[in-house]
């Protein structure tokens, strides 16, 4: 500071030295004293341009430069306190909501899964799209594991899992617990280290010798504190398990659920098993293989033992079925994906109308402002001072914003955190999305600065003085108005979007689902012991007489649970077409009163009852959908299914009721519809009781439980409501989303277009008060400018229609129950749009009418 | 006015000022004076650059300046050449010469003499 001083006033002594040496010497020659200085200055060539000369060949000087155009800067924002403030808000909430989303969509699509080389990571999945077995439920059988190890020349490594879940005692109470089976290659393939203890032995993975367990590190925390766990034993179930290892805190698969890893029993009957599709498959890629080569091994290894079966080749063929080989994390991620990509763009549009904002407030603070950047320029500031001052003066208050943004951004992940996602990835801020967002802000930025930079690079300086500052206006004005419609536009498509998501939430929340949703409770168990079936059944007449509970049953799944068993059925005297393909609906196990407790509709026949046991002749119930499908327009009743392979097993069609939406609200599941089988008839280990009362009947439920079937845990007690919201949870947080995308848009084009009509309003202050003197009405006015507004509007509606049009194959994968461009949804988007518009429109057109000529024209 | 004079090659100011400065320590007005005496009839020296220039080659060191008072006994920065600044004038006055001279003979050259 000191220096810069020092410096400054040398400069000046030097110069006026010179001046004064070379006036003496033409006043010498007979020149008058003023006349003398003119000409010295007018010789050395304008006295501040040599400053500013002196002042560029300093070193550093480009850093003093920022600094007092910084200070400049800060002094003009406190010189606009509402303009900077709009700036630093809207950067702010752009900001804020792009590090949230984008945190989101970094932690889950774009980091890699938390393992070593986790791009070589893939999974496997049989598919039968004709039987119904799409991506949403595929799976890989045990014998797959034989059939592919060391035959695909681009796969080093195989692995297979199965999620398992036992009673664990805890003060007393059994509490289910969730873990993975996994065969003996699975962690050395993700190439996990347990931090205590040793893997898991080849030999513990046969049958009967796989008494042992690894605990997750949370687990093992949370049952022995700081000691260690290794040595130890747990009880899981009925199996007293020996700890061999724990694992790594960073380990996680799937989901955070998983606490605990035992080996899988695969003996001979599992090594021959093929198409049962119980378990979930991983390998690990060579390095420098592709999923692209891998698909086709597995390709020819299909082909080959499809050709080896006899039986089943021509259903096999007809079902489709084909294994899939993807990469490990879009499997994982597959659900969350479209939505995810769906709110990216939301936020990223929200930054777009941030930034144009900014830019319009910037044009518009520059375009108030030529004539002092004139004069500037004028007086020796050079073009690139004024893209300095331009730059700066744009990217201070939007740095401002990007760091208030960011830090909401934080706050608001937690929202998101709990309400959006699996649990798969740790969903985290990083690095890399703070400087995603920030470098958002600041770009828009630069961009607002140069915008506002380049009409002065270009500037007729005697003609911009001259005019005061009025003139500009036509110069910044078309990029306004295009900035404008860029906005509006924009906010459409947002508004639309968020509209179609409204409209499916109300859609999906009126759907007949085919069961009850009221006064319905549902808990689930799993099989503990030999002698389930009868407890289970025990519990439930115990149950029945609680005071409350007006029916109960139980079946194998509730109707919206996380997942379904299917199985391949066929009909006795149905004849498939040619390439036909078999089906393979849901199967659920059912004590009777299921239907009556659930309120599934009874088309014809009966329903299951106590006559249906061991002993009896089996029998099933189908829905509408399955009956429609073998015996179309015919009584089902008395028709007879079986199980591929098992002709001789009959199962009597006793009774035909309604279709229920099983897997989720939408109807996107399983196609072919669902058969009920008797509770006696055949063994599940999957239990939800189910029963008519309300919430306060839960803790009756669970003493009647734990009496009658010690040992086991009760879990996931909820009612059929509670699963209902469930299912619609991601849904519901994606729709919260992007109706605040909406409104900050809507809100972001409202403040744009008013600001437009503000400073046009300024800017022909004069020719209104013109008009208004020769005789046109203050409505003239008013009408003059919100034609301004609406026509501005309507090309913006129509941009946005444009687009929205574009887009809408992406959204309707989103959506139920109305179409991406649904007439009513778009004319509601359009009218809200209008009419926001037409509101901030018609403030400052309203201030124009109520303009005073008088006192207008008299100011000049 | 006079004949049009033509502007000063790229890069010969910081030469000439050099050379000034090297006949002993000399203020801006000074060298301004002697760019004129010297020069005025062949080039146009913008006495606009001259400062910015000087500035130049004290950053760089090439020059040194210090405040003396003059003969008439008004206080004016004096600027005197460093060692650096005679190694370049050195180096650049020779350098210098030996385009002139071979420009010269260039543009010497008779008719019969390249044939």
């Amino acid at each position: 500071m000191m220096r810069r001083k020092q410096r400054e006033s040398d400069l000046e002594r030097e110069l006026r030295f010179h001046l004064e040496e070379r006036a003496a010497d033409l006043m010498a020659r007979g020149a008058t004293r003023e006349e003398a200085m003119r000409r010295a200055r007018i010789e050395l060539g304008g006295v501040e341009q040599v400053r500013e000369g002196c002042r560029d060949v300093r070193p550093f000087h480009w850093l003093e430069r920022v600094f007092a155009e910084t200070i400049l800067a800060i002094r003009g924002m406190r010189r606009n306190p509402l303009s900077t403030l709009a700036v630093v808000l809207t950067i702010a909430v752009c900001v804020a909501v792009n590090t949230a989303v984008f945190t989101v969509v970094d932690s889950l699509l774009l980091r890699p899964l938390p393992f070593a080389d986790a791009d070589q990571l893939i999974t496997m999945e049989n598919l039968y799209p004709r039987a119904g077995v799409t991506e949403q439920d595929g799976g890989a059988a045990s014998g797959d594991l034989f059939d592919r190890t060391g035959q695909m020349p681009a796969v080093a490594e195989h692995a297979l899992y199965r999620y398992f879940a036992f009673p664990v005692d805890r003060g007393g109470v059994p509490v289910q617990v969730r873990g993975i089976g996994v065969s003996q290659g699975f962690l050395p393939l993700l190439r996990v280290r347990p931090s205590e203890g040793r893997l898991f032995q080849s030999d513990e993975s046969d049958p009967g010798k796989g008494n042992v367990v690894m605990l997750t590190a949370g687990f093992a925390r949370e049952l022995f504190g700081d000691q260690p766990a290794t040595g130890k034993t747990i009880r899981l179930g009925n199996c007293e398990c020996l700890i061999v290892g724990v694992l790594p805190a960073s380990f996680r698969f799937v989901t955070p659920e998983i606490q605990y890893l035992i080996p899988l029993a695969l003996g001979a009957n599992e090594k021959r098993s093929r198409h049962s599709n119980n378990y979930g498959y991983v390998a690990r890629l060579r390095p420098g293989a592709t999923v692209a080569q891998a698909q086709s091994q597995l390709d020819a290894i299909n082909a080959r033992i499809t050709e080896s079966l006899p039986e089943l080749r021509e259903l096999l063929t007809n079902a489709g079925f084909h294994t899939r080989v993807t990469p490990l994390q879009d499997w994982l991620m597959r659900h969350v994906k479209p939505s995810l990509q769906l709110l990216w763009v939301g936020a990223a549009l929200v930054l777009v109308i941030g930034a144009v904002n900014v830019a319009g407030l910037s044009l518009a603070r520059a375009s108030a402002r030529v004539r002092e950047t004139a004069t500037r320029v004028a007086l020796g500031g050079t073009r690139r001072d004024i893209v300095i001052h331009c730059l700066l003066e744009n990217l201070l208050p939007a740095a401002i914003g990007a760091a208030i943004g960011a830090a909401g951004g934080w706050l608001a992940l937690g929202a998101l955190n709990s309400s959006l996602l699996p649990g798969a990835a740790a969903i985290e801020m990083s690095g890399v999305v703070v400087a995603y967002a920030c470098a958002g802000a600041l770009c828009s930025g630069i961009a607002a600065g140069l915008a506002a930079a380049m009409p002065a690079r270009r500037m007729q300086l005697s003609a911009a003085i001259a005019d005061g500052g009025r003139g500009g206006t036509s110069r910044f004005s078309f990029s306004r108005r295009l900035l404008v419609v860029v906005q509006i536009g924009l906010a459409f498509v947002l508004f639309n979007g968020a509209a179609l998501l409204t409209a499916t939430l109300r859609e999906l929340g009126r759907v007949d689902p085919g069961y009850r949703l009221t006064e319905v409770m549902t808990a689930s168990t799993y099989a503990n012991s030999a002698g389930f079936q009868v407890s289970i059944e025990r519990a439930r007449t115990a149950m029945a007489a609680i005071p409350g509970v007006a029916s109960v049953s139980a079946g194998s799944e509730a109707p919206l649970s996380a997942g379904f068993d299917d199985n391949v059925v066929m009909a006795e005297g149905y004849t498939m077409k040619q390439g036909e393909s078999a089906i393979s609906p849901i199967r659920l196990h059912v004590m009777p009163g299921y239907f009556e407790t659930l309120g599934i509709r009874l088309v014809s026949g009966r329903t299951f009852d106590e006559r249906d046991t061991e002993q009896s002749p089996a029998v099933v119930v189908v829905d509408e959908r399955l009956a429609q499908r073998f015996w179309p327009g015919q009584n089902a009743v008395g028709r007879k299914l079986y199980y591929p392979g098992q002709a001789q097993n009959l199962l009597l069609v006793v009774g035909v009721v309604g279709s229920a939406r099983m897997q989720n609200l939408d109807g996107k599941g399983n196609p072919n519809g669902t058969f009920y089988v008797a509770w006696k008839q055949a063994s599940t280990r999957r239990v939800t009781f189910v029963w008519r009362g309300n919430a306060g009947t839960v803790e009756a439920v669970r003493r009647e439980f734990a009496r009658n079937v010690p040992g086991a845990a009760l879990f996931d007690i909820r009612s059929m409501t509670q699963r209902q919201e469930l299912t619609l949870a991601s849904r519901q947080a994606a729709h919260s989303l992007a109706m605040v995308f909406a409104f900050v848009a809507v809100l972001l084009a409202a403040i744009g277009i008013h600001g437009l009509l503000a400073f046009f309003v300024e800017q022909r202050r004069r020719e209104i008060g013109i008009r208004m003197a020769i005789g046109c009405e203050p409505r003239g006015i008013f009408a003059m400018f919100l034609r301004n507004g609406l026509m501005l509007t309507a090309f913006g509606v129509a941009a946005g229609t444009a687009l929205s049009m574009a887009l809408r194959d992406w959204i309707a994968g989103q959506l139920y129950g109305v179409g991406a461009m649904e007439p009513a949804v778009v004319a509601l988007s359009i009218a809200a749009i209008v009419f926001v518009a037409g509101m901030s429109a018609a403030a400052p057109a309203w201030r124009a009418a109520r303009l005073d000529p008088v006192r207008v024209l008299g100011d000049g | 006015m006079s004949s049009p004079k033509s502007d000063l090659p790229q890069g010969t100011l910081d030469l000439l000022i050099l050379k000034i400065a090297g006949l002993g320590p000399v203020h801006g007005y000074a060298i301004a004076q002697r760019l004129e005496q010297v020069t005025s009839d062949v080039v146009q020296v913008p006495q606009g650059s001259l400062y910015p220039a000087l500035h130049r080659l004290e950053n760089r060191g090439h020059l040194k300046a210090d405040w003396r008072v003059t003969e008439s006994g008004r206080e004016a920065k004096f600027y005197s050449l460093t060692r650096k600044g005679r190694t370049r004038l050195d180096s650049e006055t020779a350098g210098w010469l030996r385009l002139a001279e071979a420009v010269g003979v260039v543009l010497h050259l008779k008719k019969g003499v390249s044939e």
